[in-house]
Parts: structure tokens; C-alpha cells; sequence
């Protein structure tokens, strides 16, 4: 029944397997992605947990492509067809006739204003049924166009029916107003999922900046409850440095076994790069509370926090860290064996006999 | 060399098989349920595109229905359906 597609053009596929949880994560997200695409439980693709992220999602991307490639032309002509009709009558005709699968794929061959004017005489749950086969990257004009009220209400509709993997694809093709408008009122864990399964991670700084700070710890305390701290540093790491500080920051002032939780997720995908640098910001209290937690007091996390302070060349940061370190975590750090690294002691200014400086 | 499974997938989304390289170390019985939803996947979507374009016809003033089935329709015998090569 489709019809002749141009042929693709053949490109190497990665094959390299995982490596952390970070990866495994990854695979995890991608996977629920061609569950859906698929329309398939996540358990009939668990098989491919170990597989590479970046080979998943090129998998995916090529899956969706070809679905939609096998009647493009057609789409185009009925497209053409609906400026036969009156816009009412094609509204119509778009929900009693076409159906939302097939909405969904003539939109993205609609000139924007007049799927705008189409969209607003059809009712926001076929709307929302109409986005789950949208390709947003084919409709971000008409999404540019549409009254913000609308847009919020379809959202709101597929965070209610626990559509993540669909609002993951819209977060960032969306006017940032109108995200806002559907996370707000959102649970942390709608969220935290939109967030992970976001396609383009770059428009989260813009999103986080204006939520408060009580949705923010309530994330936090989300992943802590259901064990998913690497899910929010994954996310955390995507963020820009002011957002990492001040969700730094706010993880301080939470009791400690979130920090824990957090900094052994921290550990676990050796995501010090990202978080060290955001551990500047946050006073000498809250530092203390952060950086004396069990996971710190391994002599492998704490080489590892030497090494990437030293490759940041975080000296200042690093003074204050052992200025309120207690004494079992300065044992694992003289331990650790990066702090015998004659070229780490020099940028620390310690001496020979120092086992840890003079902080 | 390609393994059937992977061969007919492959040949289903008209993609070449090096596309789907990642799969080559997976069990046959796995890509094969991969496979039929694939599969199920396009005759889904074959099958509301057949049917919402049908319908969609009658929402065509009379006059230009027939025009309008023809340009929607009129290519048929050059569709490339699942099964032409899988």
C-alpha cells in the first residue's frame, strides 16, 4: 500500500556496548522511545537494555522515518484536498472521517496558518490523540502559531494519560510559555520523566530557571523515594552551571541521605565534570554537609574528585572541600592514590610530608 | 552475511540491512517478535491510511470527488506494499 521512497542513504551504525549507569540509562530512555513507536511493552524490547544508546536511537529514528515515508505523496495530495473545503468541513472530516493517526501525518504537510485554523475547531482530546503520531520536527510552525491556551490544554490531557515519551519529543518545539503552562500543576514525576525523555535536553536550562524552588526539591525527593538518582543527575547534567549550582544547593539543604543517594549517582557515571564545579556556589555548612557522606569516604570516589578538581583546576574549591572534610574522609583521602601525584601536591601547594596539605 | 530475520525487517522498512547492524547479535526469537511489530506496525498504519482516506473522500463536495479519489487513490498499482519483496 505505500508508495515508492527515496532511498536512504547508508550510514555506519554504532555497535559499542555500555559502559555505566549513565549508558544503561540512556538505553533505558531509548528503548521506551521504539516501545512506543512500536507500540510494544517495554518488555518485548528489554532484550536490547545492553545495547548502545546512539545505535537505539538511529534504530528508532529510521522505524518512524520509514512509517512516515511509505505514504508521503499521499499525504501531500490530501493536504491539497483540504483547502478544497470549507475549514469546518475538513475539521470534521478530520476527526469523523481521517482519524487521529492520519491527522497526524497530513499536518506536517499543512501550510501552518491553515492547520492553525484547523486545529482550533477541533477539541483538545482529539488534539492530544492526533499528537501521540505527530513528528514535531515537521509541525514546529504550526506549534509556533497555535494559542497557548490550546497547546496547554492538549499537554495537560498527555500528562494526565502518562504520555511522557510523546511531551519528551514537544518540551523543546513548544514556546517555553506553554511547557511551563503544562508542567505546571504536573507531579515531580511527570517531570522527571518529561525531562529524560526530552529529545533535545538544551531547552531544559531555560525551563528549570523558572520553576520554583519547592518543585525542584520535590524531584529531588522523588528520586531519592524511588531510588532513581541517576534519572536526576542525568538531568542535572544536562543543565547549565547556574541551574547545577542551585540545584546543588538545594540537595544541601535536604537531609543527608539525599546527598548520599545523589553523590554515590554522582560516582557511579563519574559525573564530578558536571557537579564539582556546581559544589563552588554553596557555602561552608552546607559544603560540610554535602561532601561528609558515606559514599565520599571511598578512597576511588575521592581520586576521582582530586583528578577532575585538578583538571578544572579547582584549587579554591578543593581547599574549602578539605577544610571541612572530617577525619575519616581525610584518611580515605590520603588513601586515595592521586594525592601522592607530586604534580597534584605542587598545584595544591603541598608539601612532600604533608599527607594533606595544610587545610 | 545477514541473518533472515534481519534480511526481512530490513527489506519491510525498505532500509539496506547494514542499517540494522545493531541486531545482529540478538536471538532470533527476539528480533522475530521485533520484527512482527514491525510488521504490525505498517499494516496499522497502511490500514488507517486506506480507511481515513476513504472516508475522507465523502467530506469532498461531489462534484470533485471523483478527482479527489483519483489523486488519493489513483496510484495504486504503484504502491509499495509490505509483502513486494519481504
Amino acid at each position: 500500500m505505500g508508495e515508492p521512497v527515496a532511498e536512504p542513504v547508508v550510514e555506519p551504525v554504532p555497535t559499542a556496548r555500555p559502559a555505566n549507569a549513565a549508558t544503561r540509562l540512556a538505553a533505558r530512555i531509548e528503548l521506551a522511545k521504539l516501545a512506543h513507536e512500536l507500540d510494544l511493552g517495554l518488555d518485548e524490547v528489554s532484550f536490547l537494555a545492553d545495547a548502545d544508546p546512539v545505535a537505539l536511537r538511529a534504530l528508532r529514528t529510521d522505524v518512524a522515518e520509514r512509517l512516515l515515508a511509505r505514504h508521503a505523496a499521499r499525504f501531500a495530495r490530501i493536504a491539497h484536498l483540504s483547502s478544497l473545503v470549507p475549514v469546518g468541513v475538513a475539521a470534521k472530516a478530520a476527526q469523523h472521517a481521517v482519524g487521529p493517526l492520519v491527522s497526524a501525518r497530513i499536518a506536517g504537510s499543512l501550510p501552518p496558518a491553515e492547520a492553525v485554523r484547523l486545529a482550533e475547531r477541533l477539541p483538545p482530546e482529539f488534539l492530544a490523540d492526533v499528537t501521540l503520531s505527530l513528528d514535531p520536527s515537521r509541525v514546529a510552525g504550526i506549534l509556533a502559531a497555535l494559542d497557548l491556551d490550546l497547546l496547554a490544554r492538549v499537554g495537560r490531557l498527555l500528562v494526565a494519560r502518562g504520555e511522557h515519551v510523546v511531551l519528551g519529543r514537544f518540551v523543546s518545539v513548544v514556546p517555553t510559555a506553554a511547557a511551563l503552562a503544562v508542567v505546571d500543576g504536573a507531579g515531580p514525576g511527570d517531570l522527571l520523566r518529561v525531562a529524560l525523555f526530552a529529545e533535545d535536553r538544551s531547552v531544559l536550562p531555560a525551563l528549570v530557571a523558572r520553576l520554583d524552588d519547592r518543585v525542584l526539591v520535590a524531584v529531588l525527593e522523588l528520586a531519592h523515594a524511588d531510588d532513581a538518582h541517576v534519572d536526576a543527575l542525568t538531568l542535572v547534567t544536562s543543565l547549565d552551571p547556574a541551574s547545577r549550582s542551585r540545584i546543588v544547593g538545594l540537595l544541601a539543604g535536604l537531609p543527608e541521605d539525599r546527598a548520599a543517594g545523589f553523590l554515590t549517582a554522582v560516582a557511579a557515571i563519574d559525573a564530578w565534570p558536571e557537579v564539582l564545579p556546581a559544589l563552588a556556589d554553596v557555602e561552608d555548612g552546607a559544603l560540610r554537609t554535602l561532601v561528609n557522606v558515606p559514599p565520599t569516604a571511598e578512597p576511588a570516589v575521592l581520586d576521582a574528585v582530586l583528578r577532575t578538581a585538578h583538571g578544572l583546576d579547582l584549587a579554591v574549591l578543593l581547599r574549602r572541600v578539605l577544610a571541612v572534610l572530617d577525619p575519616a574522609h581525610l584518611a580515605a583521602l590520603r588513601a586515595a592514590p592521586v594525592a601522592a601525584d607530586p604534580d597534584v601536591r605542587a598545584w595544591l601547594g603541598w608539601g612532600v610530608d604533608e599527607p594533606h596539605g595544610g587545610a | 552475511m545477514s541473518r533472515p530475520v534481519l534480511t526481512a525487517m530490513a527489506r519491510r522498512l525498505d532500509l539496506p540491512v547494514e542499517r540494522l547492524a545493531l541486531l545482529e547479535a540478538y536471538d532470533d526469537a527476539d528480533l522475530t517478535v521485533l520484527d512482527d511489530a514491525v510488521s504490525l506496525a505498517i499494516r496499522a498504519e497502511d490500514r488507517a491510511v486506506t480507511e481515513g482516506l476513504e472516508e475522507a473522500v465523502r467530506f469532498v463536495p461531489r462534484p470533485l470527488r471523483s478527482r479527489a479519489r483519483a489523486m488519493l487513490f489513483g496510484d495504486r498499482s504503484g504502491g509499495r506494499g509490505e509483502g513486494r519483496r519481504g
